[in-house]
């Protein structure tokens, strides 16, 4: 770790200048927040250069948004997420071990239809798929069902309190890969619609995958695949015809 | 941004590292101006204001960006609301916690929208301590003027105080933009020289100031003045 050990008043210049680098204005910052009268240097500078600049001692400085973005960038990119295999290669994942779940936990019944789902014995929850556009008016996909090249999808979820957070997940060659992650208001039965629509692209397959549960990161993990103790991950195929 | 564009929304969603660093660039200024200005804020059910100082913005624009990329906020972006006030939304919270974790303010303090709940616009920049920094901040920049050569006061007048660019500025007064820039610096570095030696910056001039009204009116207290 590096200490600035000086006060700041050498820095006086550069700062005005705006010739201090991203590196040197942090050190500054950071030897003012634990010196009281840096602090009150620095803060009267800054107004002062943000004032000559701008005409108002509110609005940033130059060299303040140029440094700040400049040294907390590799700050806030340390803590973002490792590049992940691409979102095909996961929804991939996800829709196998979506289907050993489904044969795990629901034991040989289908979930084509939302209705099997609904009092078999798990937790309430419902995924209904819709089909529209296109001259043709938005109609419910049954088990089996199929839609258009030029259709868009539209989905109704319902939940429990106890599973009200999902994920929705659209992979499949007929569609763009998309998702969405919201907290479920309504009860199986009394579906509400989810903001989400999947404009169906070419002909091919759509699989759509809802995971409910208690929390948004179960429900997230769930949605990735994970094993998550009571989450349920419902999952429907559309075939989607020229 | 992510709204109209499809690829770069689920680059986000599953945290590309390129898009969020186009996303980071991108809203980094906005983020850094939002909370400089200001923000409007709820403590026991009272509305006022709290200023991010130029000492805490850093930290504050930090963990902005540190949850905007976590993967609660990417996941719960759902593609369809705009999304510069899902990110100002997040940075107003996290400023507050920043604030909270100094104890600068109460901890029941909760950022406020744009809009309360009685839908009254919440200006920071109207309150009465932001007035007062922008008269101080004006008549420092006034005095400082004060001290120029004509040719330096022309350029500073209508850079500084007539609001005009650097470019615009340095054409006035006949410069080249390199020569605008130069001279920019140079008036800035010789302001701040100026207020320290002036011992403004540092905060004695202000305490001399309060010192001399302490007195004054110890001495009008003592002889029945007040």
């Amino acid at each position: 770790m590096v200490f600035f050990e000086r006060h700041i008043d050498r820095e006086l210049g550069a700062l005005g200048g705006g010739a201090l680098p991203p590196r040197r204005f942090r050190q500054v910052v950071r030897h003012s927040r634990n010196c009281h009268r840096c602090a009150a240097l620095f803060e009267r500078s800054i107004r002062v250069l943000r004032q000559l600049e701008n005409r108002s001692p509110l609005v940033p400085a130059q060299i303040e948004l140029d440094a700040i973005a400049a040294y907390n960038l590799p700050l806030v990119m340390g803590a973002a997420p490792r590049s992940r295999r691409s979102w095909s290669l996961g929804l991939l994942g996800l829709a196998v071990a979506s289907t050993l779940a489904v044969l795990v936990w629901w034991r040989g019944q289908s979930v084509e239809d939302e209705f099997a789902i609904r009092g078999a014995g798990g937790p309430a929850v419902a995924l209904r798929v819709f089909c529209g556009g296109r001259g043709a008016p938005l109609g419910e996909l049954g088990a089996g069902g199929h839609c258009a090249v030029g259709q868009s999808l539209a989905f109704a979820v319902g939940a429990v309190p106890t599973h009200a957070q999902a994920a929705l997940a659209v992979s499949g060659d007929a569609a763009a890969a998309a998702g969405a992650q919201f907290e479920v208001k309504a009860v199986a039965g009394a579906e509400e619609p989810v903001a989400l629509t999947v404009p169906l692209e070419r002909a091919g397959t759509v699989e759509v995958s809802a995971a409910f549960a208690a929390d948004p990161v179960s429900a997230a993990a769930a949605a990735r695949g994970e094993k998550v103790a009571g989450a349920v991950v419902l999952r429907r195929t559309v075939k989607v015809v020229p | 941004m992510l709204e109209r564009n499809r690829a770069m929304l689920e680059g986000y969603r599953r945290g590309d590292r390129a898009t969020l660093e186009a996303v980071y660039r991108h809203l980094s200024p906005l983020v850094l101006r939002t909370l400089s200005f200001g923000l409007g804020v709820r403590s026991k059910g009272a509305r006022g204001t709290v200023q991010v100082s130029p000492l805490d913005l850093d930290a504050a624009h930090q963990e902005t960006f540190v949850r905007v990329f976590g993967e609660s906020a990417r996941l719960h972006y759902d593609g369809l609301k705009p999304f510069e006030p899902y990110v100002l939304a997040i940075a107003r919270s996290a400023a507050i916690d920043v604030l909270r974790a100094q104890g600068k303010v109460h901890s029941e303090t909760i950022a406020l929208g744009d809009l309360d709940d009685d839908q009254t616009p919440v200006d920071p920049g109207a309150s009465p301590e932001t007035l007062a920094m922008q008269a101080e901040a004006e008549a420092v920049v006034r005095g400082f003027l004060a001290t120029l050569s004509p040719n330096d006061l022309r350029f500073a007048t209508a850079r500084f105080i007539d609001g005009h660019s650097q470019e615009s500025a340095g054409a006035l007064c006949g410069l080249s933009r390199q020569e605008a820039r130069t001279k920019e610096s140079k008036l800035k570095a010789a302001c701040l020289s100026h207020l320290s030696q002036q011992g403004f910056l540092d905060g004695a001039a202000a305490r001399a100031l309060l010192a001399v009204l302490v007195v004054v009116l110890w001495v009008r207290g003592n002889h029945g003045l007040l």
